[in-house]
């Protein structure tokens, strides 16, 4: 097919699809209406159990096996990013070259790194009461680490980030999700009930287990981030195909 | 509340100058692009600002402070690609007029308190990180990449001796 | 007053978007992806979805572009290492104009 055909063909079919939409759009009920069972239904058992952020409630106490999935999801992200960007015969590693950066950049990543450290948590340990969460607090500190790397140099960001601990700290959030969901069997409820105490709505410990999960979604984000850009940086800043590899097939053996 | 719809029409003045910004970041140069970009972070907090005080959610300026802590590592991310920062006089301009235009109001309107020193906080970081980015330095040559030095003992042993 | 801050979100979302797809080179169109992130970020505010919100702008901040960044420079590096090594037998060499397919390794000077 030539491409002026191939073009054809689309505009045809996107025409199609542009009718139908607009169509469905026209008998879409309007947007904002008063009737919401579910919201009804969810901000009701969120706040049964003081958790202010009912995004959070839904997330952590309502449908927390879902959560579960989707932490794995990243999990195995980051296993297979490590099995694909990992080092291979016919590869070498090389010093990074040294970065020139202005000194007003530097001291901007040194002074910052502390400040985005601590707003990250805070997003992580407020995220029963406000907006944010595990989730989103895990990446702000895993991008906060990095801060390092582009505002000074890789060499700096490798001192602070022994990747073996992080690793672990990876694991180990994912395990503190599943074990805090065994506890709850454990105390005679369900996988991931909501068993700790709910304390008083809109205060640090409201929401139970809400509390504990948001602190291992936190981490074992945290952590998955900081080991998957050390991935991609390593194979773009260190690693190099030794000279008279064409490819990565040698025989070799060892590493 | 009559109030909001102040505060909504103030964040809506940012918004509409994205307009423009845009029209930098789709076409040009990566330099003009990167400064462009620089730019819409700047005026993006500008607009979670006040529309956290518009849609009277003071949680809201969570999302501020999120933006404010990383978009100067966003900025620096292209700039460490592209081989240094391009110096950005409008970025610097924005900063210094719009921080205390758009802070300075919400303060008083939070009166004292944890969310007015919230705001402080956020005007100083977006403050700080705009001017640093804006401040521009020397093209360096290469993008990051391996020296071509073999690493100090340590590093691979499989491939040390060919 | 809403509606029209929406509106005027739902318009650079839609702006930046079709722009991303018409920048082919990856570097440009990481810095034009940055800016549908804000995009993004604004219109999730509008609509009162600070959560969405703020998962979009951690990530699209600086993990994403740092990830495209590196990977960028990797390839372009080893296309041209691979253009001048001895048994090579491709003959796309490192230099392309603006690449019509998805080709990530081509640059666009």
């Amino acid at each position: 097919m030539t491409r002026q055909s191939r073009l054809w063909f689309f505009l045809a079919a996107a025409t199609v699809v542009a009718v139908l939409l607009v169509a469905a759009f026209l008998a879409l009920p309007h947007f904002g209406g008063g009737f919401h069972p579910y919201g009804d239904r969810s901000v009701r058992a969120a706040l049964a159990h003081r958790t202010a952020n009912a995004v959070a409630a839904v997330n952590f106490d309502q449908r927390a096996l879902d959560t579960l999935g989707e932490e794995t999801i990243l999990f195995a992200a980051v296993l297979g990013a490590v099995v694909l960007l990992r080092q291979i015969p016919g590869e070498r590693q090389e010093a990074p070259r040294p970065a020139q950066v202005p000194a007003a950049v530097r001291r901007l990543g040194v002074l910052l790194l502390p400040v985005a450290l601590l707003v990250g948590m805070y997003v992580v340990a407020h995220g029963q009461v406000t907006p944010g969460g595990g989730f989103q607090g895990g990446i702000v500190v895993a991008t906060a680490l990095h801060l390092l790397y582009v505002a000074v140099d890789y060499r700096a960001l490798e001192r602070i980030r022994p990747l073996a601990l992080y690793e672990v700290g990876d694991v180990a959030g994912e395990a503190a999700y599943i074990v805090t969901g065994i506890a709850a069997m454990l105390a005679g409820s369900a996988f991931l009930a909501n068993v700790l105490p709910w304390g008083t709505l809109g205060t640090l410990t409201s929401g139970g287990t809400v509390v504990v999960l948001n602190a291992a979604v936190g981490m074992e984000v945290a952590c998955g981030v900081v080991v998957l850009l050390a991935m991609f940086l390593d194979q773009a800043v260190r690693i190099e195909e030794s000279p008279g590899n064409s490819a990565a097939t040698q025989g070799r053996t060892g590493k | 509340m009559r109030a909001s719809e102040g505060w909504l029409v103030a964040a809506a003045v940012p918004l509409l100058c994205l307009l423009p910004v845009l029209w930098y970041v789709v076409r040009g140069e990566p330099r003009t692009r990167l400064v462009a970009q620089n730019l819409a972070q700047l005026l993006a907090a500008f607009v979670l600002l006040l529309s956290a005080q518009g849609f009277n959610r003071p949680t809201y300026l969570d999302l501020a402070l999120v933006l404010a802590v990383l978009a100067p590592a966003g900025t620096l991310v292209y700039a460490r690609f592209l081989g240094g920062l391009p110096p950005a006089r409008i970025v610097r301009w924005t900063a210094l007029a719009g921080v205390p235009a758009a802070v300075v109001p919400l303060c008083v309107a939070a009166g004292p308190g944890r969310q007015t020193v919230k705001l402080l906080v956020i005007g100083a970081l977006l403050l700080a990180g705009a001017l640093v980015t804006s401040a521009g330095s020397q093209p360096v040559t290469e993008p990051d990449a391996p020296s071509g030095a073999p690493e100090p003992p340590g590093g691979d042993e499989a491939a040390a001796r060919d | 007053m809403t509606d029209v801050l929406i509106a005027v979100a739902l318009f650079l979302v839609a702006a930046t978007a079709t722009a991303a797809v018409l920048n082919r080179e990856p570097l440009r169109q990481a810095l034009v992806l940055s800016f549908l992130g804000l995009a993004l970020t604004l219109l999730f505010t509008f609509v009162q979805a600070p959560d969405v919100a703020l998962s979009q702008l951690a990530v699209g901040s600086a993990v994403t572009p740092l990830m495209i960044v590196l990977t960028v420079g990797k390839v372009r590096r080893g296309s041209t290492s691979r253009e001048h090594s001895i048994d090579d037998d491709d003959d796309d060499g490192g230099e392309g104009d603006v690449g019509d397919a998805g080709d990530a390794g081509e640059e666009a000077r």
